[in-house]
């Protein structure tokens, strides 16, 4: 099943970019980014294995993933305006109040 | 009618009272702790009746059965004995403390607490309900030394001052924290202890001492589980060398806390060695008691010669608390009926001789407003009542006939002597040497020679609400020493009833 | 016709002994309107003293009924392990006269030398008096060991009070602790030796003892328990070294140290050793040893008695060397020379003490160097102490000429012992003529010896009593013989008018040093001066406390406070910091914390993967 290497492969690859992007950016809606990034690697995963055993789960599953990741977002995105509103600033690394 | 529970829970039922009475009106809430402290007095002189008529005190309440732990109460002689000092001591403090200025209220609905829990645990036949007593008395000190303390320290001098100075830690926070730190330490002890007891057989786990008595713990298990016991409560009775928190704490503690603490709860900790230790796993309390002897022996010593060498007042009364407090572990660890009546009834006597040491060191520095020893002189002229209770108490604390003092270390030396270990003899009569020479040299300084009262203006003789605990407890010292019976008769019944589980035959 | 009252019971005669002036003291120390009154306390305490007395001189007829109480005290073991009682016998009968007599004689007069004294310390006296009295009697009463350590210590507790009267000055309240301390010492070999006893009679009880010892002699150690009780005897009864205190003791009022400090505590330790005598009888050892050292405390007394400035001091050591002298008789074997002389001594020494508190009121200091010529104002007084020095020189036919001899004739089989005595016997006239001479004859070396007042008949009286006493108690001898069982040879022996001779030659020795003519103060050469006033014993004590012992205690405060107490906090601060190390964990970060879950996470499914199996 050589189809099914590259997609894996692809979503793999999408995956890893997005934990790096989630672990080393300091921008918030770059984290946010990276983190659509990893729900859509997750996606691409589970269309492909829809593919490979038929039926609709894999995609019916993905569907619900966009749906959810679209409301993750809009929440994200209020907590990112939230921040810059009351510290002028995104970056996550300025947000560490609750340190030790 | 539950005598015990009343006597248990009488000072937490006034505690709860003070809570709602309105905070300005003084009198009433001395009124109503003494009272309630009057109303543990009475009853628990009644309890001791009762042991000596031949009809112990007993009240028992099943609370959780699947885990073996009961309500259950019962004063035999020892705990008759140590009601009665508690009561004694409770009295005496509620009114040597008639004069605490901030938060009094507060302060009393500690007190009280704290009594209720002292009380409990030396009725108390469950050792869970036990453990839970114990830490009622242990944590209410915290805010106590906290609060209330005094944070009155002398600067050292000396060719080691710099180095003193550089260490020295700190007030009456520090001295609450150590305490408070170093006892739960040991309770923590205490609880393992308590638990592996409480699991031994299958099935349900067993809380009651009397059940457990019956029970033969194995040989190995007793040896690890004893000194867990005696280190864990033994911190509290100030064994070498978990003793440290005891003069920082006595020191910082306000008058009537301090009075309890050395006077009671010291000797929670030692009843808990003797009561529990010994008594539960009498094979693990043979196998350490060179050790427990020797450790006791050395807190005698140790104790009496820090407290010659110290300059603030309390501090002196303090490591002489550990010096006594060793001379009840000695007699303990003799394991003989002479030992045992001597640790107990010394338990007694230095409960109540401490009890008065420490109202009167309170009263000179309420109004001296100094513990500096050297800085001390002359002060019979200003308040000779107080020096001769003074003079009372130190004696009692070196020992003289007359005084209760002088029966229990004399029994625990008897002990000493005749026990496999009368090497152990020597510092402990060494100590009672060093006790005289401190207490003494203590009293000639403070109340004797020329007077500098000059720098102390606001001197004067003890008032009427003070002597009320100088004088009870004054009696009480020269009461058990011209009449030691009183007090030894129900000891040694109750000794005879344990010893023959340690020596396995009855002693001679 | 109305049948004559039955006579009181005995047992009740002697519990009234001591306890007559317990309430007494009870009454003047607790009952704060009593003891204000100086006065009305002084009437109470004479009073119980006076029945006290009575009582004892009606029991001194009846020493044939004797008896012994005993009341339960200690309850151990479901037995008893001591009890407290009365032991009524020819050995504590005269015992209770002596002690009475001289008590009541030194408070009587007590009233007139405390005259100028508070309302409110004569009180606090009259209650040290009397429960000394009480103490005392008690202490000649006990039937058991355990009872004799128990009064012995009260003993020094009232000791320790009547010494620090004066306990505003320094030096009183310095003298009064030491004598406590030395005594302690002391008392710690008594009470190992209760404890030696009970292991091996298995009772502190006398006649329990002395009757196991007449059933049979121990196997072994019979030399240790009357050993530790002579540690005892030697604190309380002053031998070297355990001496030191009592010179100090001086310190007190003048009537204290003639009843404390001569008659009656400091005989104390010599009544123990009258009534546990039997048991040296097993231990031979031990007698040559109290043999030797009450010998050589006599003579290094006397020397020190010879060469002091202070009247008082002067008969403190002179107490310390006779009670070397009883010491030494009883070590030798005699008990009946050793107890009479501290009934003779009693009266004569405690008279001497009276009359030199007599001139010390006159002369307002004790100085020997600022008195002189008193005896021309003070006839009385001077010739009260003349009588008493003479008794104390055992010249016939006054009192002490008979027990010197008992003594002496005690001695003649040991001759080192005979020598030390005999040197005694030379020294103690001379040091005795020296003071008479250099207080009562010469011309007045001060302002105030110029014109000397008498006392009063309140201090006169209890003196001529005394005086009378020293004089005649030479002839109870027999009947003292008689009262404690014990013979009363006085074989008249070349040693006697040895000694005899001895005593005139001291005195003339002092006549011609000291006597009016050449009046010198210091006769002895320099060299003897300095080191008989060097107080070697003493110096040791001292640099055993301060340069051991309190060293010893700084460094052990030093140990607990800083390393004991430190690792403690050592512990704290490591707790502290290691939280602070851990703290660093919680940076903040919502990216670090991603990390830690990521990690997490890896790890679960390697442990998922690989680990699971």
């Amino acid at each position: 099943m050589s189809e099914i290497h590259f997609c894996l492969l692809l979503a793999a690859l999408l995956f890893a970019i997005g934990v790096f992007g989630l672990l080393t950016r300091r921008n918030a809606i770059g984290i946010l980014l990276s983190v659509e990034l990893m729900a859509n690697a997750v996606n691409i995963n589970l269309v492909a294995f829809s593919r490979v055993h038929g039926g609709a789960t894999g995609q019916v599953f993905a569907l619900f993933a966009i749906a959810l990741t679209v409301a993750e977002v809009a929440v994200g995105l209020a907590l990112v305006i939230l921040l810059a509103r009351t510290r002028k600033s995104i970056d996550v690394t300025q947000a560490r109040d609750m340190h030790g | 009618m539950p005598i015990l529970s009343i006597i248990v829970f009488t000072p937490l039922l006034a505690a709860l009272v003070l809570m709602v009475l309105p905070e300005r009106s003084r009198i009433s809430i001395r009124v109503t702790s003494i009272a309630a402290a009057t109303v543990s007095l009475v009853l628990s002189i009644v309890a001791l009746k009762h042991f000596l008529d031949g009809d112990p005190l007993r009240e028992t309440l099943p609370l959780i059965p699947k885990l073996g732990i009961s309500y259950s109460l019962y004063s035999d002689g020892w705990s008759s004995v140590l009601l009665l000092l508690t009561g004694i001591i409770l009295f005496a403090g509620c009114w040597a403390s008639w004069t605490v200025e901030k938060r009094d209220r507060e302060f009393y609905v500690l007190l009280l607490v704290l009594s209720t829990g002292v009380f409990g645990v030396f009725v108390c036949l469950d050792l869970f309900l036990l453990f839970l007593f114990y830490e009622i008395a242990v944590l209410p000190m915290y805010l106590l030394i906290g609060i209330w303390g005094s944070s009155k320290r002398i600067p050292p001098k000396g060719p080691l001052a710099f180095a003193m100075a550089k260490f020295d830690v700190g007030g009456r926070e520090y001295a609450a924290m150590k305490l408070t730190l170093m006892l739960l330490g040991g309770s923590a002890l205490i609880l393992v202890g308590i638990l592996a007891m409480a699991n031994q057989g299958a099935g349900t786990p067993e809380f009651n001492m009397e059940a457990l008595a019956r029970v033969h713990f194995s040989h190995s298990m007793q040896l690890w589980a004893f000194p867990l016991l005696w280190i864990g409560f033994g911190s509290l009775a100030g064994v070498w060398p978990f003793h440290t928190w005891s003069p920082d704490g006595h020191a910082s503690a306000p008058t009537a806390v301090s009075m309890l603490h050395a006077g009671v709860l010291m000797k929670l900790g030692a009843f808990g060695v003797i009561r529990i230790g010994m008594v539960l796993l009498p094979e693990g309390a043979q196998a350490w008691a060179p050790w427990v002897g020797g450790i006791a022996a050395l807190n005698v010593i140790y104790g009496a010669l820090s407290a010659m060498a110290q300059t603030d007042l309390k501090y002196v009364i303090a490591y002489s608390s550990v010096s006594h407090m060793g001379v009840v572990l000695l007699g303990a660890a003799t394991m003989n009926v002479n030992g045992w009546n001597g640790a107990v009834f010394q338990m007694f006597a230095h409960g109540i001789m401490t009890g008065m040491f420490f109202a009167l060191v309170g009263l000179v520095y309420e109004r001296a407003h100094s513990r500096d020893i050297p800085s001390m002189g002359g002060f019979g002229r200003a308040m000779p009542g107080v020096a001769v209770c003074f003079t009372l108490a130190g004696l009692s604390s070196l020992g003289l006939p007359g005084t209760a003092g002088f029966v229990s270390e004399f029994l625990v030396f008897l002990g000493a002597w005749e026990s496999n270990h009368a090497a152990w003899m020597v510092p402990a009569v060494l100590g009672a040497f060093f006790t005289a020479v401190y207490v003494l040299r203590a009293t000639r300084q403070i109340f004797w020679g020329p007077s500098k009262l000059q720098n102390f203006p606001h001197l004067s003789d003890a008032r009427g609400t003070e002597w009320v605990a100088l004088l009870l407890l004054g009696a009480m010292i020269v009461l058990f020493g011209v009449w030691p019976a009183l007090a030894l008769h129900p000891i040694d019944t109750t000794t005879m009833n344990f010893l023959p589980r340690l020596t396995g035959l009855l002693p001679h | 016709m109305a049948e004559a009252p039955p006579p009181m019971n005995l047992q009740q005669l002697a519990l009234a002994i001591p306890l007559l002036p317990l309430a007494a003291a009870a009454l003047i120390g607790l009952v704060r309107p009593i003891g204000r009154r100086g006065g009305l306390a002084a009437v109470i305490s004479i009073a119980a003293a006076a029945a006290s007395l009575g009582c004892a001189l009606a029991l001194l007829s009846r020493t044939a009924e004797h008896f012994v109480l005993r009341v339960p005290w200690l309850p151990v073991g479901g037995r008893t392990l001591a009890e407290v009682g009365l032991r009524f016998d020819g050995i504590s009968a005269p015992m209770l006269v002596v002690v009475g007599t001289v008590a009541l004689m030194v408070q009587i007069y007590s009233v007139g030398y405390l005259s100028d004294e508070g309302a409110g310390p004569r009180g606090r006296y009259f209650t040290w008096q009397s429960l000394f009295l009480f103490a005392m009697q008690g202490f000649v009463l006990s039937p058991n060991l355990l009872q004799l350590f128990c009064f012995y210590e009260l003993i020094g507790l009232c000791s320790y009070l009547l010494i620090g009267y004066y306990w505003e000055r320094t030096s009183a309240g310095r003298a009064a602790t030491k004598a406590f301390w030395i005594t302690k010492l002391g008392d710690i070999g008594f009470l190992v030796g209760l404890l030696v006893a009970w292991t091996q009679y298995k009772s502190f009880d006398l006649e329990t003892i002395q009757h196991a010892l007449e059933r049979g002699p121990l196997q072994s150690g019979a030399w240790i328990l009357p050993a530790l009780l002579f540690c005892g005897v030697a604190s309380k009864s002053a031998q070297f070294p355990l001496h030191v205190w009592l010179p100090d003791a001086m310190e007190g009022p003048t009537p204290v140290s003639a009843l404390l400090h001569a008659a009656t505590m400091v005989a104390a330790g010599v009544y123990l050793l009258v009534s546990t005598s039997f048991l040296l009888a097993g231990a031979p050892e031990v007698s040559t040893v109290i043999m030797y050292v009450g010998a050589f405390t006599a003579v290094f007394a006397a020397i020190q008695g010879a060469v002091q400035h202070d009247i008082k001091r002067v008969l403190a050591y002179s107490t310390c060397s006779q009670l070397g002298l009883m010491v030494a008789a009883i070590g030798a074997g005699s008990v009946m020379a050793g107890y009479f002389h501290l009934v003779t001594h009693a009266f004569f020494k405690a008279l001497l003490f009276l009359a030199a508190g007599s001139a010390i009121h006159a002369v307002h200091t004790n100085d020997l160097r600022q008195m002189g010529g008193l005896g021309r104002g003070m006839r009385w007084t001077g010739l009260f102490f003349g009588v008493g020095m003479l008794a104390l020189a055992g010249i016939p036919p006054l009192s002490g000429f008979f027990s010197k001899e008992l003594i002496l004739g005690a001695l003649e089989e040991h001759p080192v012992a005979l020598a030390l005595g005999l040197a005694t016997t030379l020294m103690t006239p001379y040091y005795m003529g020296r003071a008479f001479l250099l207080a009562f004859t010469g011309k007045p070396r001060s302002q105030s010896a110029e014109h000397p007042h008498e006392s009063g008949w309140l201090m006169r009286g209890p003196m001529l009593v005394l005086c009378l006493l020293a004089i005649v108690s030479g002839g109870f001898l027999w009947s003292f013989g008689r009262t404690i069982h014990e013979e009363a040879e006085l074989h008249v022996s070349p040693v006697g008018f040895f000694g005899v001779g001895l005593a005139l030659l001291g005195l003339g020795l002092a006549w011609m040093l000291h006597g009016p003519r050449k009046a010198t103060i210091d006769a002895l050469p320099k060299a003897v001066l300095e080191a008989a006033r060097s107080s070697l014993v003493d110096n040791l004590y001292v640099f055993g406390w301060k340069h051991v012992l309190y060293v010893v205690a700084v460094v052990t405060a030093f140990f607990d406070r800083y390393i004991v107490d430190g690792l403690m906090n050592l512990l704290g601060w490591a707790g502290d910091k290691a939280g602070g190390a851990l703290r660093r964990v919680q940076t903040g970060l919502a990216p670090d914390y991603v990390l830690a879950l990521f990690l997490g996470l890896l790890a679960l499914v390697a442990w998922g993967v690989w680990g699971g199996s």
